[in-house]
């Protein structure tokens, strides 16, 4: 189950355009390399991702790192994505084992558009209390890997406690 | 009572014109592998389950199913083609090749190139549009949800007849554990006002899509029988399915084997490469090459001289083998995927050989689930074995061999529960059957024997919901009525209060009259009655016209936890307080006692779980009649009653062992008797019937332990995996025809074992 955040950003473009003129001249001024080794444009920056994991009923989330499985109704884990290039997008969400099995594997679509520096935040909920999470004491190091269109971009660690 | 117990073408080789040519370009490139096979509609290969629509952004609302698909770039109209393949012909197969063949009717005006791409969203071609995928739920991006990168693309001209793509990729992914969404068809180019339209499934068979597939099989049958310091496998060599590239036939097997744990998914031989005996490929030691058609190999002092970890089998050691038949170019029965992505479907087996018959051991069968999954396999006894993962996956594998009956079905979300499978006799719909929930919400069932999935409700219509706990099905042949109903409830944490019951048609999916039920929900006697999350799948109770489903309470007891409802009505007959409860409720043998066993919870504002309470029902009146308070944690998916009459023995799981209560009920004052405890680390839920002498249940330890039900010892363990991806063992399941017990493990398998050990 996942649900994706896409903030508009079209009314700030022009702000942003216009720093990125003032920044594009400071840089020529100060003579920084604006190409790639071959002359050519630099290539685009890859697509990087953050995890943020939190208890779905908290009323916050300050990005723990370690949840009780035995209080813990749902588990969020939130995608941060920066970087991404335009067009559409699958992310793959893998929840991993303490050892490495798979446990759970979803994918979700997702559109960027042409010029847009939104961000963007994937968030799926993986549910704890009365699954075989809690009722088969799936406890330790659990790991969450994301991939952008079949490619591992990030993975983060989370512990889950009795 | 009835609840769905566990313990019970080829077309012609399309030789046109240039086949002169093809001949030589074969000749001149390297052999690609081995079979091939058309698939198309065809009065041969009726593509039951195979699918195909139009998305049109300008009727975005509309389903368009017809006899032609088609593709178009036009501002606000935008045209995107989807399709789906049945591949129910090449169940058990490394995929080598695909290509996807669109056959025009009406070229383009101008030149255009066309995009394939793999859908990433489950969707059904009656109610498929451009804004929606399956009934109310939509596309995240109109217009289909895909990947960002065409798998391949085909230019076309106003002089083409087909539009070809090669797929081999997605295909070989949906082998290797992805769902299969099928393809979208989008034109590569923005606003260039051309349109192709495609022959459709429906249309005449030869310009219905094609999916034009290479392949090498699985082998068939294997099995291991261990000895003393040996192992013996055998197998059988496929007959062709598809039509044998040109001078190839199948010549024998490789064999990988290693210690304790199946070999890995990144451990296979290379396409056209023959391994040296002896030598490591990945997790798995070569102890077998043949290319003499060989069926059977004898893995022992003599034939296997290879150093450890290869060598003569070790009395006491499980042996994990993995058969990979190959062709006289040397192509092997996996996918070949990139590095790292690996190929998990080949046949597998293990044994464990020991110096007495009654300590040797092996498995019926092993099967890729490629996801955990932790639920006991539903039945038909003797014939089917169906089980959900969480890469959205359900499987029927054939009880008897192991093999898929075909290939999983791509379902909306992960399978987190037990799908009743009801057998065409037994059902109103006269299918064998299987209703299944998942993670997306939706509800759905699914045709055994076919794969086609007759009916999928999205029964929220808004928010998220999951569908964590099963479906239980109240037959007509039992209960009368018009049709068969289907039972679930809602996994809603953005409420404790709000949470709905569903009884769908099992013919239809359509709600029955007084479906849904959502809290605050007015009871006979009580008034209203908040409803929390439901966990766990209902229980039908013939005898008493009920339907029992156990929830959650809010961490309390100021809530009902256990609902008794009338099937007919949906009147709430009865409520019990009792606290948080995820584990499904059971009923005495003659439903004459309702057991059911709470999460623990302290209460208050710290929900957290501590050690169960299970509580003994009068059915009649929904009063407790006895309860017990446990020591070890809560119980693990629900208790298991056995005995015809009081007094009643119930099993359940705990976080540390296994335990045995005893309750007479027919005293004035039945009390729950403590009979024995048996340690066995994270154990499942244990199974076993009225009649049987045993208990078996899963561990953590990556086993099967058979326990003695009179003292609870444990007598045999068997072993599922306990080398170095040892997973945790899920509930069993007993069928009863085969004498066999199926778990599925968190080792992304599903075993199959005699019984007793």
């Amino acid at each position: 189950m996942f649900r994706s955040t896409r903030l508009n950003i079209h009314s700030r473009k022009n702000s942003i355009l216009l720093a990125g003129v003032v920044l594009f001249a400071a840089l020529q001024f100060s003579g920084c390399q604006m190409t790639s080794a071959d002359g050519g444009p630099p290539p685009p920056p890859p697509a990087t991702a953050t995890f943020l994991f939190c208890d779905k009923e908290a009323p916050s989330c300050d990005n723990e790192t370690s949840f009780s499985t035995t209080s813990t109704r749902d588990l969020e884990v939130k995608v941060s994505w920066q970087n991404v290039p335009a067009g559409n997008h699958v992310q793959t969400l893998e929840i991993l084992l303490p050892g490495g099995n798979l446990y759970q594997q979803t994918q979700m679509a997702f559109g960027v558009e042409q010029g847009s520096n939104e961000p963007l935040v994937a968030i799926q909920t993986l549910p704890v209390a009365g699954t075989w999470i809690q009722q088969r004491h799936m406890l330790g190091e659990w790991t969450a890997r994301v991939s952008l269109d079949g490619e591992v971009v990030a993975s983060q660690t989370v512990e889950l406690t009795p | 009572m009835y609840r769905e117990d566990p313990v019970n073408g080829i077309r012609r080789t399309r030789w046109r014109r240039w086949s002169g040519l093809v001949a030589m370009l074969l000749i001149a490139a390297p052999v690609i592998a081995r079979e091939t096979i058309v698939l198309q509609k065809s009065g041969t290969d009726p593509q039951a389950r195979g699918a195909d629509a139009t998305l049109k952004q300008a009727s975005p609302n509309n389903n368009n199913v017809g006899n032609t698909i088609s593709v178009e770039s036009k501002t606000n109209a935008i045209q995107n083609a989807i399709i789906e393949f049945d591949l129910s012909r090449i169940p058990n197969v490394g995929i080598k090749q695909a290509t996807l063949t669109l056959h025009v009717t009406t070229p383009p005006a101008g030149n255009v190139t066309y995009g394939a791409y793999d859908v990433s969203d489950f969707w059904q071609s009656n109610t498929v549009t451009w804004n929606t995928r399956v009934a109310t739920k939509a596309w995240t991006t109109p217009g289909g949800d895909a990947a960002g990168t065409a798998t391949a693309t085909a230019n076309l001209t106003n002089a083409s007849t087909t539009a070809q793509f090669n797929i081999t990729t997605d295909v070989q992914n949906w082998y290797n554990g992805s769902p299969n969404y099928g393809t979208l068809i989008k034109d590569q180019a923005a606003n260039d006002n051309r349109t192709t339209t495609f022959g459709a499934k429906a249309a005449s068979n030869a310009t219905s899509p094609e999916l034009d597939v290479t392949f090498v099989q699985n082998v068939t049958g294997l099995t291991a029988t261990p000895g003393n310091g040996s192992v013996t496998l055998n197998w059988t060599i496929p007959t062709l399915i598809g039509t044998a590239v040109p001078g190839e036939s199948y010549t024998g097997v490789v064999i990988l084997r290693r210690t304790g744990s199946p070999v890995d998914k990144n451990s296979f031989p290379t396409d056209t490469v023959v391994p040296a005996l002896c030598s490591t490929l990945g997790s798995g030691t070569v102890v077998f090459v043949d290319a003499t058609k060989q069926t059977t190999f004898t893995d022992n002092a003599t034939n296997d001289t290879c150093a450890s970890p290869g060598g003569a089998p070790v009395n006491g050691t499980t042996y994990f083998y993995k058969v990979f038949l190959r062709d006289s170019s040397n192509y092997y029965s996996y996918q070949p995927l990139a590095a790292g992505s690996g190929s998990t479907y080949t046949q597998e087996i293990s044994a464990t050989p020991a110096a007495t018959v009654a300590a040797q051991q092996n498995t019926q069968w092993i099967a890729a689930t490629f996801a955990t999954d932790l639920a006991s396999p539903s039945l038909i006894p003797g014939s089917v074995a169906a089980m959900g993962s969480q890469t959205n996956l359900l499987f029927f594998i054939n009880a008897v061999t192991g093999t898929r009956e075909f290939v999983p079905i791509s379902l909306g979300g992960s399978i987190a529960s037990r799908s009743p499978l009801i057998d065409a006799a037994s059902s109103s719909t006269g299918q064998d059957i299987d209703y299944v929930t998942d993670q997306d919400g939706l509800i759905y069932a699914v045709n055994t024997d076919t794969g086609v999935i007759d009916w999928v409700t999205n029964p929220v219509t808004s928010g998220t919901v999951t569908l964590q706990g099963g479906p239980a099905v109240q037959l007509k042949s039992i209960a009368g009525g018009t049709n068969d109903q289907v039972f679930f409830g809602t996994r809603n944490t953005t409420t404790t209060t709000g949470n709905q019951i569903f009884a769908l048609n099992g013919n239809t999916g359509a709600n029955a009259s007084w479906s849904p039920i959502t809290g605050p929900i007015s009871t006979t006697n009580n008034g209203l009655q908040n409803l929390d999350i439901i966990n766990s799948t209902p229980l039908v109770d013939y005898v008493h016209n009920a339907v029992w489903v156990t929830s959650r309470s809010a961490c309390g007891t100021s809530q009902p936890s256990l609902w008794e409802i009338n099937p007919t009505t949906g009147a709430v007959q009865a409520i019990a307080n009792l606290g948080d409860i995820d584990a499904s409720p059971s009923l005495s043998f003659y439903s004459d006692v309702l057991f059911v066993a709470t999460v623990g919870d302290s209460g208050g504002t710290t929900c957290t779980a501590g050690n169960s309470t299970i509580y003994a029902i009068n059915p009649t009146t929904g009063a407790t009649i006895a309860s017990f308070v446990t020591s070890d944690g809560p119980i693990v998916s629900y208790p298991v009653v056995l005995g015809p009459a009081p007094p009643y023995t119930v099993i359940y799981s705990g976080a540390t062992a296994v335990h045995a209560l005893s309750i007479d009920t027919s005293r004035t004052t039945p009390v729950f008797v403590p009979v024995w405890n048996t340690t066995v680390a994270n154990p499942s839920a244990p199974i076993s019937y009225t009649g049987s002498q045993y208990v078996f249940v899963g561990s953590s330890d990556g086993m099967i332990h058979e326990l003695m039900l009179t003292a609870g010892t444990d007598i045999k363990d068997e072993v599922c995996n306990i080398g170095a991806t040892k997973g945790t063992v899920g509930d069993p399941s007993i069928d009863e025809v085969l004498s066999r017990i199926y778990v599925t493990t968190t080792d992304q398998r599903a075993y199959a074992f005699v019984f007793p050990f």
